[in-house]
């Protein structure tokens, strides 16, 4: 290989998609690392604090695609400090001061400001895609001028963020030049829309193939819309609700059933019922629907709409469909791969609508099933052995019950057996979530047979420093750990101090880690940062290494403890 | 694989081999155990005027000998029944987004402090109703049902869940939305026709609904 020219080995390595496989390449010779490294075009970095902007750039000067991760996953469920950091600016700020040719940029819980997206709007000429999933810090301003100045964007996609909205004028900052769009997500806007903006850009992209529409966007409009972009594969609907004996709705069935290219319907962010049956015909092609967005909807009228979905591969539903309605998924939808059940009633004063028994059903009747995330009022061990032996392909498996220390609904006993027949049988698993009543012997089943395990989310369970070591010792693959109110200790936490530069994070609150514990740890793993989160005003009188910790990160790191961490964030 | 559980848990901090007998209290005082936040959460989480802290204070099951931190706390009093207390509910449990609760399924309601700033939406033992169920009654219908105020975000979706609600009951084709005519009484107990208010304004002061079919 080495007597090609360097255009030629590079075109090789064009072949290569998989970075992992690029970072083998590179160290095969100086030579490989070198034309590796000037063509390497997609960089992925799962945690914003572990490199530079700086060494990226040094890295890999040819980035084109970004992708980049801040906090830490426990801060959907408000543990983490608002203001605990994952600023992207002085990420674009280096991209741009070192004319990085970028192209594409995603972020997950970042925090990004207008000042952010108004640089990256006019640094990088080529800009093309820009996808924003559970980030804050913007309003609608910053939209304006990644609409008013990327030139070529082709896709904008919101999803789930936290937009301030200054009333809805950022559509009209598109030019009329911009025809390139393929992809433009605003369903997380709450403000409103200017409708006919909205319509003439639709009318000016002819290569618009999925479009996601917030509440502001009524039905009428969507009707419009669809009029003029029947080849649209992915459909976000805003608001549905209209008379459905008036034109406008006969006009809507009549433009739906010309989207013949329709796989994927979500949103219905506000909708009534009587609506629903305008999309029937093209439920049957349908391999994607989410209707975890739309509370309201009676089980009834949901299990009338997907026993029409037979193609279904991936459904995220509310709770109130109930066991019987999965009953009736697990009839229709025979390939599907994803299921999410959230509940109707979040703020936990109800009584979730699904149990056990509508996960067994659709164990039985959806083989194909690889992927769960299940919010339940109870389960019991023998459902799970169940779904374990109709399921073996689970990649992840989230189980929530509502009572997180609930024990099998049936027996009593805690839920170890069943966990343990999941992780025995479904040997790809890569992602894990437990609840219920746990003991240690749940940890010793994952740490023994859980081998390609990744990520595991631990609340309440174990009952000593055993639990946590079975799994810090047999999970070899563990990248990233999140245990908040177990009884897990500095024994736990030091006994193989190594392990956790083979992870990309530890997440620990309100275990049994002291201060003095997290000292030990830092000061023996210079390349890990143990942030301390500390937002009780007593701490910083009583600095006693013999107090609980709260809240500890760790990651490991290349670029030591980072400079733009809060007062009450200390890192050791 | 050999399996250690016996009837009671190997239980940190506690004797084992307890009693059958005792097997749910052991259950109860291990998950007594858990330390707790104690602790106010912050202003921060998108608003919410809440605080979610665990309760100290007592429970039947609580029992002092076995606590392991300085803090007091029952999972006990953790209950999804439905009713329960703000101060009962855990800092980011159930592990949804809060984005997705917001976006969703609205604010959550702040807790009443005073007895005469409670809202109408009351359940009969008189506490305050933070998922805003008000009694529906629709004519001709012996079953009065209760429903989620919070779900809805309009008149029309409001509307045509219960048309659609109530269609087991009545034969006829619901879709005639336009012949439907909803009622509701407000805090004075005077009947109004609903759609006059804004919407929110409507939601905090109506008390029970009455849907019927318009008589011409």
């Amino acid at each position: 290989m080495n007597y090609f020219p360097d255009e030629v080995i590079e075109h090789v390595f064009d072949f290569v998609t998989s970075n992992k496989d690029r970072n083998t390449i590179s160290l095969v010779c100086k030579s490989w690392y070198r034309i590796e490294k000037f063509s390497r075009q997609r960089v992925f970095i799962g945690n914003c604090y572990a490199i530079s902007p700086e060494r990226l750039i040094g890295r890999f000067p040819g980035v084109k695609s970004l992708t980049l991760k801040g906090k830490p996953h426990f801060a959907d469920f408000n543990l983490v400090p608002h203001d605990w950091g994952g600023f992207v600016y002085p990420w674009i700020e280096a991209l741009a001061r070192s004319r990085v040719n970028l192209e594409e940029l995603r972020m997950k819980r970042m925090v990004v400001t207008d000042d952010a997206l108004e640089l990256i709007s006019r640094a990088f000429v080529n800009f093309k895609t820009l996808v924003l999933v559970s980030c804050e810090g913007f309003t609608t301003d910053g939209l304006a001028a990644i609409a008013a100045n990327c030139r070529f964007l082709r896709e904008l996609d919101l999803q789930e963020n936290e937009v301030e909205d200054h009333r809805g004028q950022w559509l009209n900052c598109f030019p009329e030049s911009c025809t390139s769009l393929v992809s433009l997500n605003f369903a997380c806007l709450k403000g409103d829309i200017n409708l006919a903006a909205l319509e003439r850009l639709v009318a000016r992209s002819p290569n618009l193939k999925s479009l996601k529409l917030s509440r502001a966007v009524p039905l009428d409009t969507l009707q419009k819309i669809l009029v003029r972009a029947p080849q649209l594969v992915d459909l976000g609907v805003g608001s549905f609700v209209h008379d459905p004996e008036s034109e406008t709705y006969s006009k809507l069935l009549t433009a739906i059933e010309k989207c013949k290219s329709m796989r994927s319907l979500s949103g219905f962010l506000e909708v009534a019922a009587y609506c629903l049956p305008a999309i029937y015909p093209i439920c049957s092609s349908l391999t994607s629907l989410n209707l975890s967005y739309a509370p309201g909807i009676p089980g009834s009228e949901l299990t009338k709409l997907i026993r029409q979905c037979r193609k279904l591969q991936r459904l995220w539903i509310l709770d109130c469909i109930g066991d019987k309605g999965l009953g009736v998924v697990a009839s229709s939808c025979k390939d599907l791969q994803e299921l999410r059940v959230f509940p109707s009633d979040p703020y936990g004063v109800g009584n979730a609508a699904v149990t056990e028994e509508g996960l067994v059903a659709i164990s039985k009747g959806c083989p194909k099933l690889n992927s769960l995330l299940y919010f339940c009022q109870q389960m019991t061990n023998a459902a799970l052995q169940t779904v374990a032996q109709n399921c073996p392909n689970f990649i992840r498996f989230r189980l929530c019950i509502l009572d997180p220390t609930k024990p099998d609904s049936s027996t009593d006993q805690p839920l170890d057996e069943g966990f343990g027949a999941i992780v025995q049988s479904c040997k790809g698993l890569r992602r894990l979530s437990l609840s219920g009543l746990l003991t240690d012997q749940v940890f010793s089943f994952i740490g023994k047979f859980a081998e390609q395990l990744e990520m595991l989310s631990i609340a309440f369970a174990g009952n000593s420093d055993k639990g946590m070591l079975y799994v810090l010792t047999g999970c070899k693959k563990i990248r990233k750990l999140e245990i908040r109110d177990c009884p897990f200790g500095n024994i736990a936490l030091l006994t193989d101090v190594g392990k956790y530069e083979t992870m990309r994070s530890l997440w620990m609150s309100s275990c049994d880690v002291t201060l003095g514990g997290c000292k030990t740890l830092a000061k023996k793993m210079p390349r890990l940062n143990v942030e301390i989160i500390n937002e009780n005003e007593e701490m910083e009188e009583c600095i006693d290494d013999r107090q609980k910790v709260e809240k500890m990160y760790l990651y490991r790191t290349l670029v030591g403890p980072r400079k733009d961490a809060p007062e009450h964030v200390w890192t050791l | 694989m050999d399996l250690q559980l016996g009837l009671a848990l190997p239980i940190h901090d506690l004797a084992r081999g307890s009693e059958p007998k005792d097997q749910e209290a052991s259950y109860k005082k291990w998950v007594n155990n858990k330390r707790c936040h104690g602790e106010a959460f912050g202003e921060y989480s998108s608003g919410k005027s809440q605080l979610l802290a665990w309760s100290g204070g007592p429970n039947e099951d609580d029992d002092p000998s076995t606590r392991r931190s300085k803090f007091s706390c029952s999972i006990n009093k953790f209950s999804y029944s439905e009713g329960a207390d703000d101060d009962d509910q855990v800092v980011g449990w159930p592990p949804i987004k809060s984005w997705r609760k917001t976006f969703v399924h609205g604010q959550r309601p702040p807790r009443q402090d005073h007895h005469e700033n409670v809202r109408q939406a009351q359940k009969e033992n008189g506490e305050p109703d933070h998922n805003m169920l008000v009694k529906v009654k629709m004519e001709g219908v012996a079953i009065v049902r209760k429903i989620n105020l919070q779900t809805y975000r309009s008149y029309n979706s409001l509307k045509g869940a219960l048309i659609a609600m109530f269609s087991r009951y009545n034969r006829d084709d619901f879709k005639d939305h336009a012949s439907y005519i909803l009622t509701y009484q407000d805090k004075e107990g005077d009947w109004l026709l609903a759609g006059d208010l804004p919407w929110l304004n409507f939601v905090e002061s109506v008390h029970r609904l009455q849907i019927q079919r318009s008589r011409d």
